[in-house]
This record gives structure tokens, C-alpha cells and sequence, in this order.
């Protein structure tokens, strides 16, 4: 909550401190602010709070408990990174980074909504400020293309969600998780399940892909990416899909966990395969970077779905693990990428010889593509490893899917490796001090959860 | 532990110490060799795990736990003596400004001492990972003009090989109660004979591809082909051994109940191996292409007497293991220095060398005949045991693996006869001879050849115990293999 609160407060005097200027520096204001917000986590973890659900604690719209504290932490880390990296080069007027952070407060809101309304809200909260993000170069023909299609694709899908939450409603008579959960779990005890509910959390399911694109809701996702600045690139590839897995996460497999096996468990499953199938495949054929990222982050939304089709004790802390790794990784990426292509393209040819004129950002680029790879000692396997094992006791050809999808997605990360260490070249990136502050946070990360990733659970210790 | 970490963070400290670099990666390496020769002093051979370290690491499934019996004592030994000589042999003058190159050989002398001293699955995985990355960079930034394509192809087959392992450790640990990847656990597992085949064929396909067994071997000719010296030495002489040291330690003793299904399979793909790799071998020009279709001869022979599953069997598996390390890092090493002087490698262009460098003809044809085994030498007992086994399990593929010692004469003699004898063709008039460096590592590997030669018992009773221990474990489950 006192998170929430600080970004949002940070949110409003960011957006007015830059009001009528042209030029302000605002990120390290920004910066000050969810550096504070991230600093109250652990003091919320040290007080008692419930896990999830427990009996005889009330339960608000906003329920903060270690579900929605720890993937807060997660969005705040993420945001932290592109904010020291992407905010500090170029002038960044202060209404994008005001509606940033509006955009992550949104994020908050949805890790912490325990009422299909507040999921609603969240899912609004984060993603207006994105569809003014990416047409923000206003000039840029690919830009207006993809904040059109971000903007159009969104609001079909949330008012699909909206659709879902009435059927819902219709059929346990409640928005609220806590009672939709009982209505679940009784129904399934009863043999009843009514059809009303299936249809509407296959709605919400729908809504709620579209946001992280998965498969078959994915295809607007490599567009935007393109089109939209990288600042907000980053964030929805790593903000917006962390915040929208965290409220699948809660929906599907804590509040509706009882009817996995009867109605999502497969739907989810196939999905899933299918996600990480052709994220994979359709990234080998990319010549553009940005857009073999933007299907290599479909491909992990597919790894990240199957952590859904578990027991929640597991799921949640692979999908804690697997969300730390993914935005580590993909921050280094997109910060070399963005660095590169103001100066050259965006083609893998750009990356040419980056080895030789910066070794620091080499060896970070080859650790963060070992990570998203799912190389061992790196925090990309062991996320994938806790994923594969947890899903392994019931979806066992899907762990083989997964498994096919690591071996094929070696090769595309494999050709940035050819550009930067065996291709002769002149990549050049200048890091500053700053950004290489940042930079080793993302590679420390990457580094400590992958030799040692028990620190994490032996933090947080699940039990329902 | 510290076999894995010291080589690792001398490695790493190399590679970022410019023209220091050889220097820290010999002290680091050595200091392996040290540690070895102290563990193999207080090594008590009885089949039991010795300098057993144990340690909480991912969760309480997942532990770091090494330790050390009398097979994994032999391949320490040949990694650790292999390693500061790979790091002297790299160390000439076309590699001195590679300070990258010394820190990753000894980062590889690491990981590969993880893969064998392992005793839980996941971390016998994880070094088994590890071990591939050195290697990739090495071949791949050094390498020859087509080596992206060669290492990338060597990376997926092998990636795509321990995936499956990884599949099956995850599968095994999946059929446990109380899960947990311990060594000792994962060989208690009882399985049906469905699941033993299937769990099977995931670990089969990691080692298949890294011994490489047919037909599964066509990263290995290219490979070898084009990465530099120092990474074809690791591939061949020692990373190859990962994948028959899986064979005995994981493999067999993790899915007995598959044994019948899958020792025709790996006895028929090794004989075969030895076949075709013989006969592709006799028809070579590039020297280093032709030793690497003799390793895949060689090792061919090596996985079918394993896979006789008998003590001769395994323990001429292990003894040969260790002397094909030994051979084929000497073979490598005179063709890297004859293709340092001469230009090429090519035998069209060779001849004559014999006359102007008299101690590389006499180290070269120790080497040569150490390979093609003859007798006092350390190829003879080796071959010899794991001819015996796979003639007594079955004597028409017997016949077949044996026909290996006269093709292997032929294709050996071939090469040594066009590259040293004759007349110099393609201008070589001036072949220095061996410098003091080459003299040094020439030396050190005739005294292991001849006194592995005449004295192999040492080796056969450091991993005896262990090798019927290993069957023991096997026949508990399918009983009494005949």
C-alpha cells in the first residue's frame, strides 16, 4: 500500500514539477521516488501478512499480501532499471515520465486487486498511459501505426475482460475474488459447474492474453514493439506483462484453481505450447532486432502461462523466479539495442563487432542472452528449470514443447552473439558511470538468482 | 570443491590479466594438478565415494555434493594433467595477445572436474552446460573461415542432447515420493520398463551426441576441423569422455531395466562408429580431419565395451578412455606444429619434415603407434580388454571392432609416412625443430605413454572396485548379466 501510494504521489509531482517547461531533468526525481517505493517492500514483508485468502482477514478491493508485495517488487525493480537507463541520455520531457509512473501505479493496482473491478482499473490505469507512449513520436508513420493498433487491440480486450467479469458476475453472483473463489470451489465439490462461469473466465482469459500476448491474441505485439519508442517498448515487455501475469496468476490459479482440471487447465496448456512455438519459430526468420525481441518475449509469455498450470506453492515462486530473470535480461537487451540503433539500424548487422570497442557490454549482452536462453548458472535457468519441474508431474508433452522451444530459440539468440563477438565491426556504446550502476544491478541479479536462487524462496517460504 | 573452483576463478582472473594471462591460466591449471595428485595419495580404493562434500543449494531437492570413486579418480587424473598442457601447447607465438583463450581453457579444466565429481542430477547437469560454453567461445572465436556454422551446429546438437537430459532427471525426480536428485536416490528409483526407456533415451541422446556415437556424429568432423588447436584438444581428449563417463555413471545405473532394450543399440552404433570412422579416416588429406575420424573409430570401440557391461568391458572403457585422451592431444599437438611451420596440414603438400626435425619425427611416431596400439604402449592394454569383452558378448561384432587395429595401422602409418618421409613438396626447406616449450610437452607425454604402457595395472586398480561396484547396482535390478 505504501508503495502504491509513493509512486502515485511520485506520479503527480514529476508530471507538474516539468509543467510548462520544454526541457526538464526529471528521471532522477523519478528515480528518487520508486527507489523509496522499492525501499518499503521489505519493511511491509517484515510485518504479518497473510499469504493469500487466509481464513478471518478481511479482504479489501487492494489486498497487499506477500503475492502482491513480491511481484510488486518485481515491477518496481523493472521500473527502476528503465528509468536509470532509458530516462538519463536523451531529455525526457517530464509528462512521459509522469505517465510512466501512472502506468506503473496501474501495475501496482493490478498485483494487489482482490475484486474483478480494481482488475479492471488496474488493467485501464496501465495501459492508457502506454497507448500516449507509443505514438509519442508523433511524426514516426510506424509510431501512429502502433499506438492505433495498441490502443484499438486494448480496448477490444478489456472490454472482452468486462464481457467475462459480467458472466462471472452472473453466475456466483459476486465480484469479489474471495467469494468467487468459495462459489468455485463449491460448485466443483458439487459437480455443478455452472456453464455461465466457464464462459466468462474464458473471457477474462481472452482479456487478459491480449496483455500478455499469447497465443492466438499475440499478433499485435511485434507491430507495437516496433513502432512504439523503446523506452515504452521496454516497459510493456517487461512491466506490463509481469503486472498482467501476476493478476492471471491470482485469478486462475488461486481463485479459480478448482476448476482447472474441468475447464482452463487444457485451454491454458495449449495456449501455452502454442505461445512458445511460435515465438520461437517466427523469431528466426526476423531481420530486425526489435521485432526477433518481440517474439522472443512472446515465447517467454509461453514459458510464463505454464507456472499457471501448477499448484500455486510452485507456481508462484517459479513465476517469481522466471519474472526476476526475464526483466534483468531483457533490460541489458533493450538498453545495448536502443543505445545501437540511435546511431545505426536496427538490423543485427549493427551489432557488428561490438566486442572488440566494448567488452563490459559484451560480456553483460552474452550473460543476459545466456539468461533468456535458459543456460545454467544464469537466473533464465533457474526459472525455466523451477517452470519444467512443476509442470512436469501433469503436463508432461508440454514440458517436452518447451523444452523443443529452448533448443530452437538458441539460434536467434546465437545470431547476436555472431554480430557482437565473431563479426568484424564498429558497434560502439559510450555507458556512462550511471547506466553501468544500473547495468550490474540487472547482471548481479542475473548472476545471484542463478547460482544461488534459494535465496529467494528461503525469503519467502509459501503455504496456504 | 576445490577442484571446480579454483581452476574457475584462476580462469576468470586470466582471462582479465592481458599479457599475464598464460601464467595465471599454468599456475591455475597446475594447482589442479596438485590437488589431484594429493586426493589420488589419500584415495582409498574400495568403490566407495571419497572427499564427499555436501551442501544445500537450490532448494533442499537440489544439493551441491561432490565426490570422487576410482572411475571418476581416472578422469580427474587425465583432465588435470591434460589441462596445464593444453594451456603450454596454446601458449606459442601466434597466441600471445589471446589473453581470453588461457582463461577459458582453465574455466573448461573446471567445469569438466564439476562434471565428474557430480553426485546430484542437477548439478552434474549444470556443469555439464557449463562445460560446452568455453569451448563454444574458444572454437568459435578462434576458429576457422566457416566456424560460425560449425559451432552453432555443435552447440544445438549438443543442447538439444542435454535438454532431453534434462528432461529425464526431471522425469525420474518426478516418480520419487520425496523428490530429490541425489545420486544415490535417483539409482533407487524403481521404474517399469516404459518409463526406464523413455528416461533412458533422454540421457542416451546427451551422451550419444557428445561421445559421438553414430548417427549422431556430424558436428564432430567439422568441428574439430575448424576450431583451433586448443578447443580440439578439449573436444577430443577430454569433453568426449564426458559423455562415456555418463554412459557408466548415470546411464547404466539409472535405468538397468532398459539395459536390454538399449546395450544392442549402443554395441551395434559403437562397431559401426568404429567402421565408418576407420574407413572415412584412410581416405583423408587434412591431417586434422583424419584424427577425428579416427576418434570416432576409437571412441566408437570404447562405448560398445562399455556397453558390454562386463568388468573387462568397463574397466579397458575407463583405461582406454584416459589413453585416448593422452594419444589424441599428442596427435593434435604435432599437427599444430607442423601446421604452424609448414603452412598446412595438408598431406598432398607434406613430406620430408623426418630430416630436419629428427625429435618431432621421433615424439610424433610414439604418439602414432601409441594410437594404432601397439604393444608397450598405453593403446595396447586398453584395446586389448575391450576387444576381449565385446568378442566374448558377441563374437561377429567382435570380429568387425577388431578389424580396427589394422585399418587404424593403415590410416596412421598413412599419415605419418606422407608428412615425414619422402621429399619436402610445396617449398618446405627450413622446419625448425622443437623448442624447448614442445620438448617439455613432448617428454612429459612419452614417460605417460610407455609407463602406461608397461604398467596399466595401476590404473585398472584404482578403478576396479568402483567398475564392480557399478555392475553390482545393475545386476540388484535385471539380476545376473550373462
Amino acid at each position: 500500500m505504501k508503495s502504491l501510494l509513493v509512486v502515485f504521489l511520485g506520479a503527480i509531482v514529476v508530471l507538474f514539477v516539468g509543467l510548462g517547461k520544454k526541457e526538464t531533468k526529471t528521471t532522477p526525481l523519478a528515480l528518487l521516488f520508486i527507489g523509496i517505493a522499492l525501499a518499503l517492500i521489505p519493511l511491509d514483508f517484515l510485518g504479518k501478512l497473510p499469504w493469500s485468502f487466509e481464513k478471518n482477514v478481511p479482504v479489501d478491493m487492494l489486498f497487499f499480501d506477500k503475492i502482491s508485495l513480491s511481484f510488486t517488487a518485481v515491477l518496481l525493480l523493472a521500473s527502476f532499471l528503465v528509468f536509470g537507463l532509458f530516462g538519463s541520455k536523451v531529455q525526457v520531457g517530464s509528462d512521459l515520465l509522469g505517465l510512466l509512473m501512472f502506468s506503473l501505479s496501474g501495475g501496482i493496482i493490478l498485483t494487489a486487486s482482490s475484486n474483478l473491478v480494481m482488475v479492471f482499473i488496474g488493467i485501464e490505469a496501465l495501459s492508457i498511459p502506454l497507448y500516449v507512449l507509443a505514438g509519442s513520436r508523433k511524426t514516426n508513420l510506424k509510431g501512429n501505426e502502433a499506438a492505433i493498433k495498441y490502443f484499438l487491440m486494448g480496448a477490444f480486450s478489456t472490454a472482452i475482460f468486462l464481457m467475462g467479469c459480467a458472466f462471472v458476475y452472473g453466475s456466483t453472483g459476486a465480484i469479489d475474488m474471495e467469494t468467487i473463489y468459495r462459489a468455485a470451489y463449491t460448485m466443483e465439490h458439487l459437480k455443478a459447474v455452472s456453464p455461465l462461469l466457464i464462459i466468462g473466465t474464458s473471457l477474462i482469459l481472452v482479456g487478459l492474453s491480449f496483455k500478455v500476448s499469447a497465443f492466438p491474441f499475440h499478433f499485435w505485439s511485434p507491430d507495437v514493439y516496433e513502432g512504439s519508442p523503446n523506452r515504452a517498448t521496454v516497459f510493456m515487455a517487461t512491466i506490463v506483462k509481469v503486472a498482467a501475469f501476476s493478476a492471471i496468476f491470482r485469478l486462475f490459479s488461486i481463485v479459480l484453481m478448482d476448476l482447472r482440471g474441468e475447464s482452463w487447465g487444457i485451454v491454458v496448456a495449449v495456449m501455452s505450447a502454442c505461445t512458445i512455438l511460435l515465438g520461437n519459430i517466427a523469431a528466426l526468420r526476423q531481420t530486425n532486432v526489435k521485432r526477433t525481441l518481440a517474439y522472443s518475449s512472446i515465447a517467454h509469455a509461453g514459458y510464463m502461462l505454464m507456472a499457471i498450470l501448477v499448484s500455486p506453492e510452485m507456481g508462484f515462486w517459479a513465476i517469481l523466479l522466471y519474472s526476476f530473470a526475464y526483466i534483468a535480461a531483457s533490460v541489458i537487451v533493450f538498453y545495448y539495442f536502443n543505445e545501437i540503433s540511435s546511431n545505426r539500424d536496427e538490423s543485427f548487422e549493427a551489432f557488428n563487432g561490438l566486442a572488440k570497442n566494448n567488452k563490459f557490454g559484451a560480456v553483460l549482452l552474452a550473460l543476459s542472452m545466456f539468461s533468456l536462453a535458459g543456460i545454467p548458472l544464469t537466473a533464465g535457468f533457474a526459472g525455466k528449470y523451477s517452470i519444467f519441474s512443476a509442470a512436469f508431474v501433469e503436463y508432461k508433452w508440454l514440458v517436452f514443447v518447451a523444452l523443443l522451444g529452448s533448443a530452437i530459440s538458441i539460434a536467434y539468440y546465437f545470431r547476436i552473439f555472431k554480430s557482437v563477438f565473431f563479426t568484424e565491426g564498429d558497434a560502439k556504446v559510450n555507458t556512462t558511470a550511471v547506466s553501468a550502476i544500473f547495468l550490474g544491478i540487472a547482471a548481479i541479479v542475473i548472476l545471484l538468482l542463478g547460482i544461488a536462487p534459494s535465496i529467494l524462496t528461503n525469503l519467502s517460504v509459501f503455504k496456504f | 570443491m576445490e577442484l571446480i573452483l579454483i581452476p574457475i576463478i584462476t580462469g576468470i582472473i586470466a582471462a582479465l590479466s592481458g599479457k599475464w594471462s598464460k601464467w595465471v591460466a599454468i599456475v591455475g591449471s597446475l594447482a589442479g594438478l596438485v590437488i589431484t595428485a594429493i586426493w589420488l595419495s589419500k584415495f582409498n580404493a574400495d568403490g566407495s565415494f571419497n572427499f564427499v562434500f555436501d551442501r544445500v543449494w537450490f532448494s533442499k531437492a537440489i544439493h551441491f555434493k561432490t565426490g570422487a570413486d576410482g572411475i571418476s579418480m581416472v578422469l580427474l587424473l587425465l583432465t588435470n594433467i591434460l589441462s596445464p598442457m593444453i594451456v603450454l601447447a596454446a601458449a606459442n607465438k601466434h597466441n600471445t595477445d589471446k589473453a581470453a583463450l588461457f582463461g577459458l581453457i582453465v574455466i573448461m579444466q573446471g567445469a569438466l572436474n564439476g562434471v565428474f565429481l557430480s553426485m546430484d542430477g542437477i548439478m552434474f547437469y549444470i556443469f555439464w552446460e557449463l562445460a560446452l560454453i568455453p569451448v563454444y567461445f574458444i572454437c568459435a572465436l578462434w576458429g576457422e573461415n566457416n566456424r560460425f556454422v560449425t559451432t552453432l551446429k555443435f552447440f544445438i546438437y549438443t543442447f538439444v542432447g542435454s535438454l532431453a537430459m534434462l528432461a529425464s532427471l526431471i522425469y525420474l525426480y518426478s516418480l520419487m515420493p520425496e523428490g530429490s536428485f541425489d545420486y544415490q536416490a535417483l539409482v533407487n528409483v524403481a521404474l517399469n520398463e516404459t518409463q526406464a526407456k523413455w528416461i533412458g533415451a533422454g540421457f542416451l541422446l546427451a551422451f550419444a551426441v557428445k561421445i559421438p556415437l553414430l548417427p549422431l556424429h556430424s558436428w564432430q568432423p567439422d568441428t574439430y576441423t575448424e576450431a583451433p588447436t586448443a578447443g580440439t584438444m578439449l573436444l577430443s581428449a577430454i569433453m568426449l569422455k564426458m559423455g562415456l563417463y555418463g554412459l557408466i555413471r548415470w546411464f547404466f545405473p539409472l535405468v538397468p531395466e532398459a539395459i536390454g532394450f538399449y546395450t544392442p543399440i549402443i554395441i551395434a552404433a559403437g562397431v559401426l562408429g568404429v567402421l565408418y570412422g576407420a574407413l572415412i579416416a584412410i581416405r583423408q588429406d587434412d591431417m586434422k580431419r583424419l584424427v577425428a575420424f579416427s576418434s570416432l573409430s576409437h571412441v566408437g570401440l570404447i562405448a560398445a565395451g562399455i556397453a558390454t557391461l562386463s568388468t573387462t568391458g568397463i574397466q579397458g572403457g575407463i583405461l582406454q578412455m584416459f589413453n585416448h585422451g593422452i594419444n589424441v592431444f599428442g596427435l593434435f599437438l604435432a599437427i599444430d606444429i607442423i601446421q604452424s611451420r609448414a603452412g598446412t596440414r595438408n598431406l598432398q603438400h607434406l613430406g620430408g619434415i623426418a630430416k630436419q626435425a629428427p625429435y618431432l619425427a621421433v615424439g610424433f611416431m610414439l604418439v602414432m603407434l601409441a594410437t594404432a596400439a601397439v604393444p608397450f604402449t598405453n593403446g595396447f592394454p586398453g584395446e586389448l580388454l575391450l576387444l576381449k569383452a565385446v568378442f566374448t558378448k558377441n563374437a561377429i561384432w567382435g570380429v568387425f571392432a577388431g578389424i580396427t587395429i589394422i585399418l587404424c595401422a593403415v590410416y596412421m602409418f598413412r599419415m605419418y609416412q606422407f608428412s615425414m618421409f619422402g621429399t619436402a613438396k610445396n617449398g618446405i626447406y627450413l622446419f625448425p625443430d622443437l623448442n624447448m616449450r614442445e620438448k617439455l610437452l613432448f617428454g612429459v607425454l612419452v614417460i605417460i605413454i610407455i609407463s602406461a604402457g608397461v604398467f596399466p595395472q595401476y590404473l585398472l586398480d584404482l578403478c576396479g572396485p568402483s567398475v564392480d561396484k557399478t555392475i553390482k547396482i545393475i545386476e540388484n535390478t535385471v539380476g545376473v548379466i550373462s
